[in-house]
């Protein structure tokens, strides 16, 4: 099933990007490149195959609940474009 | 034209954080999500606060046997193998613009939990059970948006229900149940104030007794008992005007503004929601081994609401009595030590946690108020309550005897000792009645003419003369006899 101008709309729309014209179509043709290549998979029979969900054969890596140190609160803050009474200030939510 | 009755179909999400010291997937302290006050962004580190390239740390393995524990007292099947994906969407609280969760294989799906409401049982299924984590908080203060990511990878274990639910009361009380085999098992803190216990509600009606399913609609925001029973009536309500009216139901989501009492519309069918679920990568599947399964199973308690029945068939408590004793293990373990220890009645016991023991506990003004560290330890208020079964002391003076262990620590056999406060024997209540009798002549004369208020009068002045130490009842008896013998 080839990817369509309105798949490029919808997925930009819910990644919050916009294109211009030009780059909708050139991202239309070169999704389905990808999924074409992807493709390439479905030609190996995988009938009896359990579905992979993740390509290391580790089993189980824990972390005991223990607690270490954070960063310095004005560490943490430090990067932020704006700050208000120890908080992030963003734009408008909701 | 009359309208058809309707019946709510409603099924709940509920979120409730598990009882770990550290986050999900870093070892930031959970302390600000359970605790009140905490400065805001202060047990963040970059794994939080989603910074470009870092990667989640291994799973916390707590997190994991707390949500399996939960997950087999509801009667679930515990998957062998797990994984965990990404919940994608923007929002100023969530950084890493993804929420790390199980959507494909969850932990545990398809268990049941008994609820009972107004003396009726019932099961309500469950789908599933699985872990999560928390996003943020963001509030509007002043007119400006704030984010505090304290909360950022708490962990959660989210659970959801078949639409088995019929009522406003039913979802309440299934909420309710849950928090309290949550409680139980030390799995959550259930404190749906502080947020710790989340409540999300589908809520459709359709005609009695078809079973088609109406368009449904959500609610948010539900963060008391108060207000999810609130929120679901109001939109049971709302849903059957609208179909009286002739209209349709609309699939929306409400958020419920609990100081209005009204439902807000927050998102519209349209723009519902699409998550692109996908595996995570960078995390590995959760294998529920044999050392997993037996950390979740140990110590696995009798579940409330077994207890609460027990306590009506084996203790002969009254349904009331029985559910307030079994709301909190500490205090139902506390009970039922107590009553091994005595050799009374289990009811007695009850009286005794309910009243003095409880009033302890509530009461701000002292420093008692956890129940494993009380002085009147169970085998105190044991041996308490056979003192007085043995008549060794008065039921008068027990709850004097109890201030004093409370006050002092010593055993009430030690108090009473020490504070000569033990039931008079034969001789001295004897004497007692006498000099009452010698004292008080009129009250005697009107006794013998069978004036019950003046025996009680009498009565009464031979427990203050015993300081309340003689057995009300022998008084009372020596008295009877003894105003008939005298001259």
């Amino acid at each position: 099933m080839p990817v369509t101008l309105a798949d490029v709309d919808y997925v930009a729309d819910l990644a919050h990007l916009r294109f211009s014209d030009d780059e909708r179509a050139r991202l239309v043709e070169q999704l389905n490149d990808i999924l074409r290549y992807v493709e390439q998979l479905n030609e190996l029979d995988t009938t009896h195959v359990e579905p992979t969900s993740h390509v290391l054969n580790l089993k189980n890596v824990f972390r005991d609940d223990t607690i270490e140190s954070s960063l310095p609160h004005e560490v943490a803050l430090a990067n932020a474009p704006a700050t208000s009474r120890g908080h992030f200030r963003v734009p408008k939510v909701l | 034209m009359t309208t058809p009755p309707y019946e709510p179909v409603i099924g709940l999400e509920i979120h409730a954080q598990l009882r770990t010291k550290s986050k999900l997937f870093c070892a930031c302290s959970t302390e600000a999500a359970s605790v009140r006050d905490v400065p805001p962004n202060t047990h963040i580190c970059p794994i939080c606060t989603g910074h470009p390239g870092v990667l989640p740390r291994p799973l916390n393995r707590r997190a994991v046997v707390l949500a399996v524990r939960l997950a087999n007292a509801c009667h679930c099947t515990v998957h062998p193998v797990s994984d965990f994906d990404r919940k994608n969407y923007f929002y100023a609280d969530l950084p890493k613009g993804y929420q790390i969760t199980q959507n494909h294989r969850p932990l545990a799906t398809d268990g049941w939990v008994e609820i009972e409401v107004n003396g009726t049982s019932k099961r309500v299924r469950l789908h599933r059970v699985h872990l999560e984590e928390d996003p943020g908080k963001s509030k509007r203060e002043g007119g400006v948006w704030l984010v505090d990511m304290n909360r950022c990878g708490v962990p959660l274990v989210e659970v959801v229900t078949a639409p088995d639910l019929s009522s406003a009361a039913e979802a309440a009380a299934f909420t309710r149940e849950l928090r309290r085999i949550g409680r139980y098992l030390d799995v959550c803190d259930g404190n749906m104030e502080m947020g710790n216990l989340r409540c999300d509600a589908n809520v459709s009606i359709r005609p009695a007794g078809t079973d088609q399913f109406g368009t449904k609609t959500e609610i948010k925001n539900l963060n008391s008992f108060r207000f999810l029973e609130e929120a679901i009536a109001w939109e049971i309500e709302r849903q059957q005007d609208e179909l009286r009216a002739g209209r349709a139901v609309e699939q929306i989501t409400i958020l419920w503004d609990e100081h209005a009492g009204v439902g807000r519309l927050m998102r519209e069918k349209e723009s519902a929601a699409d998550y692109r679920y996908f595996r995570e990568p960078n995390l590995i599947n959760v294998h529920v081994d044999a050392q997993v399964e037996a950390d979740a199973l140990a110590h696995l308690p009798e579940l409330p609401l077994a207890r609460q029945r027990r306590y009506v068939e084996e203790y002969d408590l009254s349904q009331s009595d029985a559910a307030q004793l079994a709301e909190e293990r500490p205090l139902a373990d506390y009970f039922e030590t107590t009553v091994a220890a005595f050799r009374g009645s289990p009811k007695r016991v009850a009286h005794w946690v309910r009243n003095q023991v409880m009033n302890i506990l509530n009461d701000e003004d002292n420093e008692f108020n956890d129940v494993n560290t009380l002085p009147m330890t169970p085998a105190y208020l044991a041996e308490l309550l056979n003192l007085v079964e043995s008549k060794t002391l008065s039921e008068t003076l027990a709850p004097q005897v109890f201030q004093k262990v409370l006050e002092t620590g010593l055993s009430p056999q030690a108090a009473v000792q020490r504070e000569g406060l033990a039931l008079t024997g034969e001789d001295e209540t004897l004497q007692i009645v006498e000099r009452v009798l010698r004292s008080d002549p009129d009250s005697v004369q009107q006794c013998r003419s069978g004036n019950e208020k003046a025996l009680n009068r009498l009565i009464g002045q031979a427990m203050r003369l015993s300081k309340g130490r003689a057995d009300a009842k022998r008084v009372r008896q020596l008295l009877q006899e003894q105003v008939n013998v005298q001259p």
